[in-house]
């Protein structure tokens, strides 16, 4: 429950100011509205920036590119994904194996470089950040949909169901699916996660969107060269996009923990006591 | 092995090659002079359909010649690899090092005190290091290093001849090594907790040993299988994955080339890269096995 809590409260202020910055600005994240280089204050809550733009603006607008691409593509890899693994897991012809193959191959290459790979292909900006980040996401869910579904085909209620006359599709997707819901919910949080983190690098590279539109990655890119100057512009988009990933990757922790009571590992010293027990019989 | 490599090469060429229009103008841009432009397609060797193009690089390559960079045409694809790793490689092994020590260290510590305030204490510290963007710490850590304390070089490297040129490596080893560490610890942590109720580790104890040499040789020699695999994984991932921090701290790594060349679509000099790293992550683990039949007898008389 602690892990719940904490990935919560992690997870809200990234949330949150996203979401409220599409409705509602402080002021304009473009517009210089004070001197530039202010501490934080009541009137600026994260300071200003070097042109002296309003950093809690441009923090709110800029998770919304990293969100917006972070989402997209878990989503497109996981619906995908999960597809193309039930089939290739229902059906095992050669084309699932041959697909199955090339998800080993790209979890085995390094994912930063292939990222560059697709940038240099589809040039910088959003659409060849979303790409990178759905290829680097769908080996997961493919294989995630593949083990599963090679599993549950030789189940009794899958054969059952077979008996009673349902076709493939309706097999896959509601007799198997099903079942897939609780670690797909798993690794959809994990995902995130990691998803908007590589997009921070991604953006930080200069590869994803592109300015004016601040993202967090940008944000600090920039901020950099005026360290000297102010630390501010470095700390906060840095601090709201590193506790959104620490929230994600606790609540699914936490999920997993939830869902999965075999991959619970040994946490609690309570716990041990209980397993010494069991050992010694 | 080599067909791995091989593999991968085709996979990275054959989509460099269906670059959406045409490749050799991608490269150069729209405004080139026409001279660059046709420099661009020998370069690509356009003029031949892909298998043959690929035929010829493979031919080429085996024989150690990558082509030449068409970002920096001074240079083969092969010497511009050549310095980067002149970067990378300590930059990799200095980190794989660091934090293989820190990280088991502070597992054993873990499991020493398990429940205790250290296992709390750097559980929640491993929790939080392993998912802070490595980058972001770099950043950090120039600010508070460089800037404000001026201890540090804030970035750049003069070349291994300079004076205490290893200074400049500090702060992005750091950078990259806490997160490490903090993923060293947690699989120590889960891999000593595993066996530590099994009957050779209470035989140990029985023995009278200390808790030290209990842990320290009997569980941790257990332990030592996947932590060996991961240590050579680690630092093999390394040479492409330290590239946003090396850009962080603008060193002339394997990185800088790596981002210079996507974004000037560098087609030879990616798919060098993309070569190299596999070599050695195929390398690495095909010797990672072999240790493991040192370490582990079992495996050897199997």
């Amino acid at each position: 429950m602690t892990r719940l809590f904490l990935g919560l409260v992690c997870l809200l202020p990234g949330l949150v100011l996203v979401v409220v910055g599409a409705f509602w600005l402080p002021f304009s994240p473009t517009a210089v509205v004070d001197k530039p280089f202010l501490s934080p204050s009541l009137s600026h809550p994260f300071g200003t920036d070097w042109f002296g733009r309003d950093l809690l603006a441009r923090v709110m607008v800029g998770g919304r590119a990293s969100w917006t691409v972070t989402s997209v593509s878990v989503a497109v890899a996981g619906v995908l994904g999960v597809f193309l693994g039930l089939v290739a897991g229902y059906f095992r012809g050669p084309l699932g194996e041959v697909l199955v193959r090339l998800a080993d191959g790209i979890l085995a290459f390094p994912s930063i470089l292939l990222a560059l790979i697709i940038a240099a292909v589809l040039g910088r900006g959003v659409l060849g950040v979303t790409l990178a980040l759905t290829i680097f996401n769908l080996p997961y869910f493919l294989r995630l949909a593949h083990a599963k579904a090679l599993e549950l085909r030789e189940q009794e209620f899958v054969i059952a169901a077979k008996a009673a006359g349902a076709n493939a599709l309706r097999v896959l997707l509601f007799h198997i699916l099903p079942n897939l819901a609780s670690p797909l919910l798993v690794q959809t949080t994990f995902a995130l996660g990691t998803s908007l983190l590589a997009e921070a690098s991604l953006s930080y590279l200069g590869l994803g969107v592109q300015p004016p539109q601040p993202t967090w990655g940008r944000m600090l890119w920039e901020a950099q060269s005026w360290l000297a100057q102010s630390p501010w512009p470095a700390i906060f988009p840095g601090l709201v996009m590193a506790l959104a990933i620490l929230g994600l990757n606790l609540l699914g922790d936490f999920l997993r923990d939830l869902l999965d009571p075999h991959l619970r590992p040994i946490l609690s010293p309570f716990r041990l006591r209980r397993a010494e027990e069991r050992k010694a019989g | 092995m080599v067909a791995t490599v091989l593999v991968v090469a085709m996979a990275v060429s054959l989509v460099l090659t269906v670059l959406p229009g045409d490749a050799a103008r991608l490269m150069v841009g729209a405004e080139a002079t026409p001279e660059r432009y046709e420099a661009a397609r020998t370069a690509l060797d356009l003029d031949h359909p892909w298998p043959a193009r690929f035929a010829r690089w493979l031919s080429q390559a085996v024989r150690g010649d990558l082509g030449i960079s068409f970002r920096y045409p001074a240079f083969s694809v092969a010497e511009l690899l050549q310095r980067g790793l002149m970067v990378t490689f300590p930059l990799a092994a200095l980190v794989t090092m660091l934090s293989f020590l820190v990280g088991v260290s502070s597992g054993v510590l873990c499991v020493a005190r398990l429940g205790g305030f250290w296992d709390t204490f750097l559980s929640l510290g491993n929790q939080i290091f392993l998912v802070l963007p490595e980058f972001w710490l770099g950043i950090l850590l120039v600010g508070l290093f460089s800037v404000r304390l001026k201890w540090l070089p804030a970035g750049g490297f003069p070349g291994w001849a300079a004076p205490r040129a290893w200074l400049h490596l500090l702060l992005p080893c750091l950078a990259l090594a806490l997160p490490r560490a903090a993923y060293f610890s947690r699989l120590t942590r889960a891999l000593l907790a595993d066996v530590l109720f099994t009957e050779f580790v209470r035989t140990a104890r029985a023995k009278g040993l200390s808790e030290a040499r209990v842990l320290g040789s009997h569980a941790l020699r257990n332990a030592l299988l996947p932590l060996v695999a991961s240590l050579g994984l680690s630092f093999a991932r390394l040479l492409a994955g330290a590239l946003v921090v090396e850009q962080v701290f603008s060193l002339p790594g394997l990185g800088k080339f790596a981002v210079e060349a996507a974004l000037g679509r560098d087609i030879p000099l990616l798919l060098g890269l993309s070569v190299l790293v596999t070599t050695v992550v195929v390398m690495v683990s095909t010797i990672a096995d072999i240790i493991y039949g040192f370490l582990d007898p079992r495996i050897r008389y199997a």
